[in-house]
Protein backbone atom coordinates (compact mmCIF):
# COMPACT_ATOMS: atom_id res chain seq x y z
CA UNK A 1 0.00 0.00 0.00
CA UNK A 2 1.25 3.34 -1.13
CA UNK A 3 2.35 5.20 2.15
CA UNK A 4 -0.25 8.06 2.57
CA UNK A 5 -1.46 10.97 5.35
CA UNK A 6 -2.41 8.05 7.61
CA UNK A 7 0.64 6.34 7.79
CA UNK A 8 2.64 9.68 8.14
CA UNK A 9 0.52 10.91 11.29
CA UNK A 10 2.30 7.25 13.06
CA UNK A 11 5.91 8.19 12.51
CA UNK A 12 4.58 11.40 14.06
CA UNK A 13 4.15 10.61 17.47
CA UNK A 14 6.74 8.12 19.06
CA UNK A 15 3.89 7.08 21.71
CA UNK A 16 0.62 6.04 20.14
CA UNK A 17 -1.99 3.93 21.58
CA UNK A 18 -4.22 1.85 19.27
CA UNK A 19 -5.71 3.91 16.58
CA UNK A 20 -5.13 0.53 13.82
CA UNK A 21 -7.23 1.47 11.48
CA UNK A 22 -9.03 -0.69 8.96
CA UNK A 23 -7.63 -0.91 5.66
CA UNK A 24 -10.60 0.26 3.85
CA UNK A 25 -10.91 3.17 6.40
CA UNK A 26 -7.07 3.75 5.70
CA UNK A 27 -8.11 3.87 2.42
CA UNK A 28 -10.86 6.68 3.03
CA UNK A 29 -8.28 8.82 5.03
CA UNK A 30 -6.06 8.67 2.61
CA UNK A 31 -8.06 9.84 -0.30
CA UNK A 32 -9.17 12.06 0.92
CA UNK A 33 -5.87 13.92 2.21
CA UNK A 34 -3.66 15.97 -0.37
CA UNK A 35 0.08 16.20 -1.16
CA UNK A 36 1.09 19.65 -1.95
CA UNK A 37 4.67 21.09 -2.97
CA UNK A 38 5.62 24.69 -2.48
CA UNK A 39 8.97 27.07 -2.79
CA UNK A 40 10.99 28.70 -0.44
CA UNK A 41 9.59 31.41 1.43
CA UNK A 42 5.78 30.48 0.08
CA UNK A 43 3.09 30.75 2.30
CA UNK A 44 0.34 28.01 2.95
CA UNK A 45 -1.76 30.70 5.11
CA UNK A 46 -1.91 34.47 5.37
CA UNK A 47 -3.08 36.58 7.95
CA UNK A 48 -6.73 36.75 7.74
CA UNK A 49 -7.35 33.58 6.34
CA UNK A 50 -9.30 30.54 8.29
CA UNK A 51 -6.97 27.42 8.75
CA UNK A 52 -8.20 25.07 6.42
CA UNK A 53 -5.24 21.97 7.19
CA UNK A 54 -3.83 19.83 9.43
CA UNK A 55 -0.44 19.22 7.71
CA UNK A 56 2.00 17.02 7.70
CA UNK A 57 5.75 17.89 6.70
CA UNK A 58 7.00 15.19 4.33
CA UNK A 59 10.40 17.00 3.69
CA UNK A 60 11.18 20.48 4.22
CA UNK A 61 11.17 23.03 6.91
CA UNK A 62 7.76 25.09 7.58
CA UNK A 63 7.21 27.80 10.43
CA UNK A 64 4.42 29.52 12.22
CA UNK A 65 4.32 32.86 13.34
CA UNK A 66 2.21 35.97 13.50
CA UNK A 67 2.82 39.63 13.65
CA UNK A 68 2.67 41.60 17.20
CA UNK A 69 3.97 45.04 17.48
CA UNK A 70 6.17 44.97 14.37
CA UNK A 71 7.94 41.66 15.62
CA UNK A 72 7.47 38.33 14.03
CA UNK A 73 6.65 35.63 16.53
CA UNK A 74 7.64 32.29 15.51
CA UNK A 75 5.50 30.10 17.17
CA UNK A 76 6.19 26.45 15.75
CA UNK A 77 9.05 24.84 13.35
CA UNK A 78 7.99 21.85 12.05
CA UNK A 79 10.24 19.54 9.87
CA UNK A 80 10.26 15.60 8.33
CA UNK A 81 7.27 13.80 10.05
CA UNK A 82 6.06 16.49 12.00
CA UNK A 83 1.98 17.58 12.49
CA UNK A 84 1.15 21.45 12.32
CA UNK A 85 -2.05 23.20 12.55
CA UNK A 86 -3.11 26.45 13.87
CA UNK A 87 -4.77 25.51 16.84
CA UNK A 88 -7.28 27.98 17.03
CA UNK A 89 -8.32 29.10 13.76
CA UNK A 90 -8.43 25.57 12.74
CA UNK A 91 -10.60 23.75 15.27
CA UNK A 92 -12.96 26.99 15.50
CA UNK A 93 -12.46 27.85 11.74
CA UNK A 94 -12.20 31.53 12.50
CA UNK A 95 -10.01 33.73 10.71
CA UNK A 96 -6.90 33.40 11.41
CA UNK A 97 -3.82 36.02 12.59
CA UNK A 98 -1.22 33.73 11.82
CA UNK A 99 1.12 32.96 9.13
CA UNK A 100 2.49 29.52 7.48
CA UNK A 101 5.75 30.05 5.66
CA UNK A 102 7.98 27.48 4.33
CA UNK A 103 11.42 27.96 5.21
CA UNK A 104 13.11 25.41 2.99
CA UNK A 105 11.22 24.09 -0.39
CA UNK A 106 8.57 21.56 1.19
CA UNK A 107 6.39 18.90 0.20
CA UNK A 108 3.50 18.76 2.66
CA UNK A 109 0.57 16.36 3.29
CA UNK A 110 -2.49 17.88 4.14
CA UNK A 111 -6.02 16.98 5.30
CA UNK A 112 -8.71 19.63 5.45
CA UNK A 113 -10.87 20.40 8.73
CA UNK A 114 -14.30 20.06 6.66
CA UNK A 115 -12.54 16.37 5.01
CA UNK A 116 -12.02 15.61 8.63
CA UNK A 117 -15.50 16.51 10.03
CA UNK A 118 -17.30 14.51 7.14
CA UNK A 119 -15.28 11.60 7.44
CA UNK A 120 -15.58 11.62 11.26
CA UNK A 121 -19.51 11.57 10.59
CA UNK A 122 -19.38 8.72 8.06
CA UNK A 123 -16.57 6.20 9.64
CA UNK A 124 -16.60 5.51 13.26
CA UNK A 125 -12.61 4.57 13.41
CA UNK A 126 -11.73 7.18 11.74
CA UNK A 127 -13.71 9.16 14.51
CA UNK A 128 -12.18 7.18 17.19
CA UNK A 129 -8.92 7.69 15.41
CA UNK A 130 -9.22 11.57 15.34
CA UNK A 131 -10.41 11.63 18.83
CA UNK A 132 -6.84 9.57 19.71
CA UNK A 133 -5.18 12.10 17.55
CA UNK A 134 -6.63 15.18 19.33
CA UNK A 135 -6.07 13.73 22.79
CA UNK A 136 -2.11 12.97 21.61
CA UNK A 137 -1.89 16.96 20.37
CA UNK A 138 -3.05 18.17 23.44
CA UNK A 139 -0.87 16.12 25.29
CA UNK A 140 1.67 17.49 22.99
CA UNK A 141 0.68 20.98 24.05
CA UNK A 142 0.76 20.37 27.48
CA UNK A 143 4.13 19.15 27.95
CA UNK A 144 5.65 21.85 25.99
CA UNK A 145 3.21 24.54 28.01
CA UNK A 146 4.65 22.78 31.36
CA UNK A 147 8.27 23.15 29.77
CA UNK A 148 8.05 26.68 29.20
CA UNK A 149 7.25 27.24 32.21
CA UNK A 150 9.58 25.26 34.29
CA UNK A 151 12.58 24.79 31.98
CA UNK A 152 14.94 27.37 31.52
CA UNK A 153 16.22 28.27 28.02
CA UNK A 154 19.28 26.36 27.94
CA UNK A 155 17.05 22.90 28.59
CA UNK A 156 14.75 23.94 26.38
CA UNK A 157 17.22 24.52 23.52
CA UNK A 158 18.77 20.98 24.55
CA UNK A 159 15.32 19.47 23.97
CA UNK A 160 14.97 20.79 20.45
CA UNK A 161 18.23 19.71 19.68
CA UNK A 162 17.66 16.42 20.93
CA UNK A 163 14.13 16.47 18.81
CA UNK A 164 15.76 17.08 15.66
CA UNK A 165 19.32 18.25 15.90
CA UNK A 166 19.46 18.61 12.20
CA UNK A 167 17.29 21.13 11.63
CA UNK A 168 17.51 23.50 14.46
CA UNK A 169 20.84 24.10 12.04
CA UNK A 170 18.93 24.59 9.30
CA UNK A 171 16.33 27.34 10.83
CA UNK A 172 17.49 30.86 10.72
CA UNK A 173 19.08 31.79 14.61
CA UNK A 174 15.87 34.73 14.99
CA UNK A 175 13.28 32.33 14.63
CA UNK A 176 14.67 29.45 16.74
CA UNK A 177 15.14 32.74 19.93
CA UNK A 178 11.85 33.61 19.17
CA UNK A 179 10.11 30.29 19.29
CA UNK A 180 12.67 30.13 22.91
CA UNK A 181 11.04 32.72 24.15
CA UNK A 182 15.01 34.31 24.21
CA UNK A 183 16.60 37.36 22.79
CA UNK A 184 19.12 36.34 19.64
CA UNK A 185 22.03 37.07 22.13
CA UNK A 186 20.73 35.17 24.97
CA UNK A 187 20.34 32.05 22.53
CA UNK A 188 24.03 32.97 21.01
CA UNK A 189 25.22 32.79 24.42
CA UNK A 190 23.30 29.68 25.08
CA UNK A 191 24.65 27.95 21.31
CA UNK A 192 28.23 28.80 22.77
CA UNK A 193 27.93 27.10 26.14
CA UNK A 194 26.88 23.81 24.04
CA UNK A 195 29.87 23.82 22.22
CA UNK B 1 -14.68 11.70 49.52
CA UNK B 2 -18.06 11.65 50.06
CA UNK B 3 -20.47 10.44 47.11
CA UNK B 4 -23.74 11.95 46.90
CA UNK B 5 -26.59 11.30 44.95
CA UNK B 6 -28.47 13.67 43.55
CA UNK B 7 -31.07 14.80 41.33
CA UNK B 8 -29.66 13.20 37.85
CA UNK B 9 -31.88 15.19 35.48
CA UNK B 10 -30.01 18.55 36.74
CA UNK B 11 -26.75 17.14 35.99
CA UNK B 12 -27.01 16.10 32.44
CA UNK B 13 -28.86 19.77 32.15
CA UNK B 14 -25.34 20.42 33.73
CA UNK B 15 -23.57 19.17 31.97
CA UNK B 16 -25.19 20.35 28.31
CA UNK B 17 -24.64 23.74 29.29
CA UNK B 18 -20.86 23.23 30.17
CA UNK B 19 -20.02 21.41 26.66
CA UNK B 20 -21.68 23.99 23.91
CA UNK B 21 -25.61 23.44 24.24
CA UNK B 22 -25.78 20.26 22.81
CA UNK B 23 -28.76 18.59 23.23
CA UNK B 24 -28.45 14.81 23.64
CA UNK B 25 -30.76 12.44 23.01
CA UNK B 26 -33.13 10.58 25.39
CA UNK B 27 -30.94 7.50 25.62
CA UNK B 28 -27.48 9.00 25.46
CA UNK B 29 -28.58 11.09 28.51
CA UNK B 30 -30.16 8.61 30.47
CA UNK B 31 -26.37 6.53 29.39
CA UNK B 32 -24.32 9.28 30.45
CA UNK B 33 -26.17 9.73 34.09
CA UNK B 34 -25.84 6.02 34.59
CA UNK B 35 -21.88 6.84 34.68
CA UNK B 36 -21.81 10.31 36.35
CA UNK B 37 -20.90 10.61 39.78
CA UNK B 38 -21.28 13.96 41.84
CA UNK B 39 -18.58 14.63 44.62
CA UNK B 40 -18.47 17.18 47.36
CA UNK B 41 -15.43 18.58 48.26
CA UNK B 42 -13.84 20.59 50.97
CA UNK B 43 -11.48 23.67 50.58
CA UNK B 44 -8.10 22.30 50.39
CA UNK B 45 -9.22 19.12 49.93
CA UNK B 46 -6.84 17.18 47.41
CA UNK B 47 -9.06 15.81 44.01
CA UNK B 48 -6.11 14.14 42.82
CA UNK B 49 -2.05 14.11 44.04
CA UNK B 50 1.16 13.16 42.39
CA UNK B 51 1.18 9.71 42.36
CA UNK B 52 -2.45 8.62 41.45
CA UNK B 53 -3.43 8.13 37.74
CA UNK B 54 -5.91 10.45 36.72
CA UNK B 55 -8.71 7.73 35.66
CA UNK B 56 -11.69 10.43 35.02
CA UNK B 57 -12.60 13.88 34.17
CA UNK B 58 -14.26 16.57 36.20
CA UNK B 59 -16.55 19.27 35.78
CA UNK B 60 -17.03 21.68 38.25
CA UNK B 61 -20.77 23.31 39.10
CA UNK B 62 -20.19 25.12 41.85
CA UNK B 63 -16.68 26.25 43.30
CA UNK B 64 -12.97 26.04 42.18
CA UNK B 65 -10.48 23.89 41.78
CA UNK B 66 -6.46 24.15 41.20
CA UNK B 67 -4.80 22.13 38.41
CA UNK B 68 -0.25 22.66 39.92
CA UNK B 69 2.85 21.55 39.79
CA UNK B 70 5.63 21.16 41.76
CA UNK B 71 9.05 20.57 39.99
CA UNK B 72 12.68 21.47 40.74
CA UNK B 73 11.47 23.03 43.89
CA UNK B 74 9.21 25.56 42.14
CA UNK B 75 5.36 25.35 42.31
CA UNK B 76 3.49 26.22 39.24
CA UNK B 77 0.01 26.67 38.70
CA UNK B 78 -1.38 25.36 35.70
CA UNK B 79 -5.14 26.10 35.58
CA UNK B 80 -8.17 27.45 37.44
CA UNK B 81 -11.46 25.55 37.11
CA UNK B 82 -14.22 27.11 37.98
CA UNK B 83 -18.20 26.71 37.26
CA UNK B 84 -18.45 25.21 33.72
CA UNK B 85 -15.00 24.27 33.25
CA UNK B 86 -13.69 20.77 32.67
CA UNK B 87 -10.09 19.75 34.51
CA UNK B 88 -7.97 16.46 34.08
CA UNK B 89 -4.24 16.07 33.66
CA UNK B 90 -4.10 15.10 30.29
CA UNK B 91 -1.01 13.78 30.65
CA UNK B 92 -1.88 10.86 33.14
CA UNK B 93 -5.59 10.45 31.88
CA UNK B 94 -4.37 9.70 28.01
CA UNK B 95 -1.55 7.37 29.19
CA UNK B 96 -2.87 5.57 31.96
CA UNK B 97 0.68 6.65 33.89
CA UNK B 98 0.94 7.95 37.50
CA UNK B 99 0.50 11.71 37.59
CA UNK B 100 3.10 14.77 38.10
CA UNK B 101 -0.56 16.82 38.88
CA UNK B 102 -2.41 18.11 42.12
CA UNK B 103 -5.93 18.99 41.67
CA UNK B 104 -6.55 20.98 44.85
CA UNK B 105 -10.29 22.49 46.17
CA UNK B 106 -9.47 26.34 46.38
CA UNK B 107 -13.05 26.71 47.50
CA UNK B 108 -15.74 23.95 48.82
CA UNK B 109 -16.55 22.55 45.34
CA UNK B 110 -19.27 20.20 43.89
CA UNK B 111 -18.21 18.65 40.81
CA UNK B 112 -19.10 15.72 38.51
CA UNK B 113 -16.67 13.15 37.52
CA UNK B 114 -16.97 10.57 34.68
CA UNK B 115 -14.63 7.69 34.38
CA UNK B 116 -12.50 7.70 31.38
CA UNK B 117 -12.63 3.91 30.64
CA UNK B 118 -16.28 4.08 31.27
CA UNK B 119 -16.52 7.14 29.17
CA UNK B 120 -14.79 6.56 26.38
CA UNK B 121 -16.86 3.25 25.82
CA UNK B 122 -20.17 5.57 26.05
CA UNK B 123 -18.24 7.88 23.40
CA UNK B 124 -17.74 4.69 21.29
CA UNK B 125 -20.79 3.52 21.41
CA UNK B 126 -22.89 6.94 20.56
CA UNK B 127 -21.61 9.18 18.17
CA UNK B 128 -23.12 12.64 19.57
CA UNK B 129 -21.40 12.16 23.14
CA UNK B 130 -17.93 11.55 21.17
CA UNK B 131 -18.80 15.25 19.51
CA UNK B 132 -18.96 16.50 22.16
CA UNK B 133 -16.07 14.93 24.01
CA UNK B 134 -14.22 15.88 20.80
CA UNK B 135 -15.28 20.01 21.22
CA UNK B 136 -13.80 18.99 25.05
CA UNK B 137 -10.38 18.47 23.97
CA UNK B 138 -10.54 21.10 21.05
CA UNK B 139 -11.44 23.69 23.61
CA UNK B 140 -8.67 22.48 26.21
CA UNK B 141 -6.11 22.50 23.53
CA UNK B 142 -6.83 26.09 22.33
CA UNK B 143 -7.02 27.31 26.05
CA UNK B 144 -3.50 25.41 26.26
CA UNK B 145 -2.22 26.97 23.29
CA UNK B 146 -3.25 30.65 24.98
CA UNK B 147 -1.75 29.51 27.73
CA UNK B 148 1.85 28.79 26.11
CA UNK B 149 1.16 31.66 24.07
CA UNK B 150 1.39 34.12 26.95
CA UNK B 151 3.51 32.61 29.35
CA UNK B 152 6.09 33.04 26.20
CA UNK B 153 4.84 36.42 24.95
CA UNK B 154 2.88 38.38 27.53
CA UNK B 155 4.36 40.67 30.17
CA UNK B 156 3.35 40.09 33.48
CA UNK B 157 0.60 42.77 33.87
CA UNK B 158 -1.24 41.19 30.37
CA UNK B 159 -1.28 37.84 32.15
CA UNK B 160 -2.97 39.57 35.43
CA UNK B 161 -5.66 41.24 33.23
CA UNK B 162 -6.14 37.97 30.91
CA UNK B 163 -6.49 35.65 34.14
CA UNK B 164 -8.97 38.66 35.93
CA UNK B 165 -10.87 38.74 32.33
CA UNK B 166 -11.84 35.02 32.99
CA UNK B 167 -12.19 34.36 36.82
CA UNK B 168 -14.68 37.03 38.10
CA UNK B 169 -13.86 38.47 41.44
CA UNK B 170 -9.95 37.12 41.19
CA UNK B 171 -8.55 38.78 43.80
CA UNK B 172 -11.12 37.07 46.12
CA UNK B 173 -11.32 33.62 45.66
CA UNK B 174 -7.41 32.75 44.87
CA UNK B 175 -4.61 33.50 47.03
CA UNK B 176 -1.70 35.74 46.19
CA UNK B 177 0.34 33.11 46.32
CA UNK B 178 -1.26 30.66 43.54
CA UNK B 179 -2.46 33.88 41.15
CA UNK B 180 1.79 34.50 40.90
CA UNK B 181 2.94 31.01 41.30
CA UNK B 182 -0.10 31.08 37.48
CA UNK B 183 1.68 34.11 36.32
CA UNK B 184 5.41 33.34 37.49
CA UNK B 185 6.52 36.31 39.47
CA UNK B 186 7.30 37.02 43.09
CA UNK B 187 3.81 38.17 45.30
CA UNK B 188 5.95 41.32 45.82
CA UNK B 189 5.96 41.75 41.72
CA UNK B 190 2.42 40.89 41.75
CA UNK B 191 1.33 43.50 44.02
CA UNK B 192 2.98 46.06 42.05
CA UNK B 193 1.20 45.36 39.31
CA UNK B 194 -2.21 45.30 41.28
CA UNK B 195 -1.69 48.40 42.69
CA UNK B 196 -0.44 49.95 39.12
CA UNK B 197 -3.99 48.84 38.41
CA UNK B 198 -5.62 50.59 41.32
CA UNK B 199 -4.20 53.90 40.26
CA UNK B 200 -5.16 53.49 36.78
CA UNK B 201 -8.98 53.01 37.67
CA UNK B 202 -8.69 56.72 40.07
CA UNK B 203 -8.61 58.18 36.70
Amino acid sequence: MEKGFYERIFKCFNELPAMALSEDSVKLLNSKTRVIQLNKGEYLQLEGDVSRFLGIVDTGLIRIFYRKAGEEMTEYLASEDEIFYDCESFFRQTPSKRYIQMLEPSVLYLCTKTDLDELCKQNKEIRIFYRNLTEQLLRKKKQKTLDCIFEPAKVRYDNLINRNSEYVLRVPSIFVASYLGVTPETLSRIRSKVK
Amino acid sequence: MKKVVINKRLVSAEIEHVLGHIELSIETKRKLNSILVQEKVKKHDLILKPGDVCDFWGVVQKGMVQVYHYKNKKLISDFFATEGYGFFDIESFVTGKPTEATIEALEPTVYVKMDRAKFLKLCDEEEELNTIYQKVLEFTLILCHNRLDSVLNDSAEDKYENLEKRIPGLASRISAINVASYIGVTQETLCRIKSKQEDFLLF
